[in-house]
């Protein structure tokens, strides 16, 4: 008899055969194509690096990466110091109202990312209703250059990832034993004090998967700085489209996706390091 | 017990491997022309006209069932031809689209014993594509802001920002903006092409400060004349008829207007050849474009099309005998070569 607890998996085939049909979809729909996109960025129609080489060579593609990640970080920043209080108000109250405000959180997750990008149009426009109450009120006598600029694609790509920083917050929140708290302040500690050094120190896994899961989404976003940009809020994602619809490039545009893809890893691979992916599902140590 | 999971866990692999192998071959599946054609177009909103001008009509005409799918995507044509899987017989082609499906042996030829060739504009009636729609990309303007005979009439006078001060927009791809950009520097409608591009990016640079909005999707510059967001853009002709039949205060200069035409073909191996030409055939008669331009003023390039519409109607399309004089045509074998280039400095100089 061998020791079971040295069986690995093994000793839980039943619970490996629930897995099968999600592997088989990955593989499929997921490792198959990536494979495919891998070997179109590299056969054309031979062996060539010359779809890496445009990247690193032409300056517009290094310069549309750089900007899709300042605005990808400065998304999940204005993400965090919004969701933040948001998540802390959910984790504190009773559950009967945390039920209810949460459901205002998860709604605007099961609306359209487009019709929410227009809604944002109608608002910021020059003859919006954010310019005509400003008009109104007399705060300003000209209307306000609001859509078009790359604020407004911060702005509209902040109200559709809120949900994504909130969600892994207040997960994290609510499992911070509350008598750690109570600890510090009968030791002396005061409110503020006891935020800073006790919960908010608890809260940080929290941060670090809702930072990275809402700056992963914001990496590659399309259509909403396509909508609410200026000429100069090209996201790299856009640069892939008009590569794979008009120009008809499908080994460069493979090329770019496999660089975002990197990029990705790459920051996975950080975030692991002095984090823990294991954050990401929910603070359970992954062995 | 554990002999019994192992082989289990064998099995499961073998299903998972087979799995695995017929996902990699698509189907192939010969079968005999079936009574029915499957035309695949942008769809939308003109879906149901489409049905009601064309399909319903051939339907009832030949018993032939037109079944329409959305949308058009060079990327799916590709792959439908180059797999072997054919679903649709006839699409609609963008036109540089159809210069390269053409060049790329993605099209049947069209039958011209099944389609009146007589009576088809000359670059409607190519060898293995078919001319559905003529579109023009116009100057539109806010009669408000600039009355009807004081607006800009030409696209230098659109670039001069100090005799027609206003907000513009100008669309965020260098097709027809760079022969847009030219013609506003003084090159004549008919020496166009090959495109100057140095000139033409050149001619951009001033007018780069005075766009409000640069638009990316075609249903923008209607909205954003509605809007009164911009003063003056350019737009594709029906976008404007449709915002004007809404009481939008938006009128369309016609002159230098950049013509397009985009086209059907019949694609390679499709299932239902003959029953394709029939309905390209049909949709080409003049009694059918007649009433398809009610819905849409991109006509079909029936050369007897004009006997049948009102002269109101006919003022709105681009073919009309006035606006094609003054119209510039575009040259899509030139784009084909040069889309790729031309792209990447159109991304480069955005960014600066």
């Amino acid at each position: 008899m061998k020791d079971p607890q040295k069986k690995g998996w093994r000793s839980s085939t039943p619970a490996f055969y629930l897995l099968i049909p999600s592997l088989a979809l990955l593989l499929v729909f997921f490792v198959v194509p990536i494979l495919r996109i891998f070997s179109l960025s590299f056969w054309d129609p031979v062996f060539t690096l010359k779809h890496y080489l445009r990247i690193f060579q032409v300056e517009v593609y290094l310069q549309v990466l750089l900007r899709t990640l300042t605005v990808a970080l400065l998304v999940s920043f204005f993400c965090l110091i919004l969701g933040y209080p948001v998540a802390y108000l959910l984790a504190e109250l009773p559950p009967r109202i945390t039920n209810i405000l949460m459901i205002l959180v998860l709604i605007p997750l099961w609306t359209s990312v487009l019709v929410r990008t227009y809604a944002w149009m109608v608002l910021l426009g020059r003859e919006g209703l954010l310019n005509k109450l400003l008009l109104y009120l007399q705060v300003v006598s000209q209307p306000l250059s609001l859509l078009y600029t790359s604020k407004a694609v911060v702005l509209g790509m902040v109200q559709i990832l809120l949900p994504f920083m909130i969600l892994p917050l207040f997960s994290v929140m609510k499992g911070i034993d509350r008598t750690l708290l109570r600890a510090s302040q009968s030791l002396g500690a005061g409110p503020a004090r006891t935020f800073l050094r006790v919960y908010f120190p608890l809260s940080l896994p929290g941060v670090a998967a809702g930072f990275i899961l809402v700056f992963i989404l914001a990496l590659g976003f399309f259509i909403t700085p396509a909508l609410l940009g200026g000429r100069k809020d090209i996201m790299i994602s856009m640069l892939i489209e008009n590569q794979v619809r008009e120009l008809l490039n499908w080994g460069f545009a493979a090329a770019l996706s496999l660089v975002l893809l990197l990029i990705t890893f790459v920051i996975l691979a950080v975030f692991h390091r002095f984090v823990g992916l294991e954050k990401l599902t929910g603070g359970m140590k992954l062995s | 017990m554990r002999r019994c999971a192992e082989m289990g866990q064998k099995l499961c692999w073998l299903g998972f491997l087979g799995f695995f192998l017929v996902s990699l071959f698509p189907g192939i599946s010969p079968g005999a022309e079936e009574n029915r054609v499957v035309f695949n177009s942008s769809g939308g909103a003109l879906d149901e006209a489409q049905r009601k001008v064309f399909s319903n009509p051939f339907e009832k005409e030949t018993g032939i069932k037109v079944i329409h799918t959305a949308p058009v995507n060079f990327a799916k044509l590709k792959a439908m031809v180059e797999t072997g899987n054919v679903e649709w017989d006839i699409t609609e082609l963008p036109p540089r689209d159809m210069v390269r499906a053409v060049k790329l042996g993605y099209l049947e030829p069209i039958d011209y014993t099944v389609v009146n060739k007589a009576d088809l504009l000359p670059e409607a009636a190519l060898p293995y594509a078919l001319g559905g729609g003529y579109y023009s990309t116009i100057l539109a303007y806010n009669i408000n802001k600039f009355p009807k005979g004081k607006h800009p009439q030409s696209w230098a006078e659109f670039w001069d920002v100090k005799k027609f001060p206003g907000r513009r927009s100008l669309r965020n791809s260098p097709a027809d903006t760079l022969e847009i950009a030219l013609l506003a520097d003084g090159v004549a409608p008919d020496k166009l092409y090959p495109l100057d591009v140095d000139r033409a990016f050149k001619s951009l640079d001033r007018i780069k400060a005075h766009i409000a909005v640069w638009w990316t999707v075609g249903a923008q510059p209607a909205q954003l004349l509605t809007d009164k967001e911009v003063d003056l853009a350019t737009s594709w002709n029906g976008r404007i008829t449709d915002i004007q039949r809404k009481g939008a205060p938006v009128e369309i200069e016609w002159n230098q207007g950049i013509l397009n035409l985009s086209y059907y073909g019949v694609v390679k191996g499709a299932k239902q050849k003959m029953n394709a030409m029939k309905y390209l055939a049909f949709r080409q008669r003049p009694d059918r474009q007649a009433e398809w331009i009610k819905a849409l003023p991109y006509p079909g390039a029936s050369k007897s099309l004009f006997k049948y519409v009102t002269p109101e109607l006919a003022k709105v399309l681009p073919t009309y005998p006035e606006h094609l004089k003054k119209a510039a045509k575009v040259d899509f074998e030139w784009w084909l070569e040069n889309a790729d280039k031309v792209q990447e400095r159109w991304n480069a100089w955005m960014l600066k």
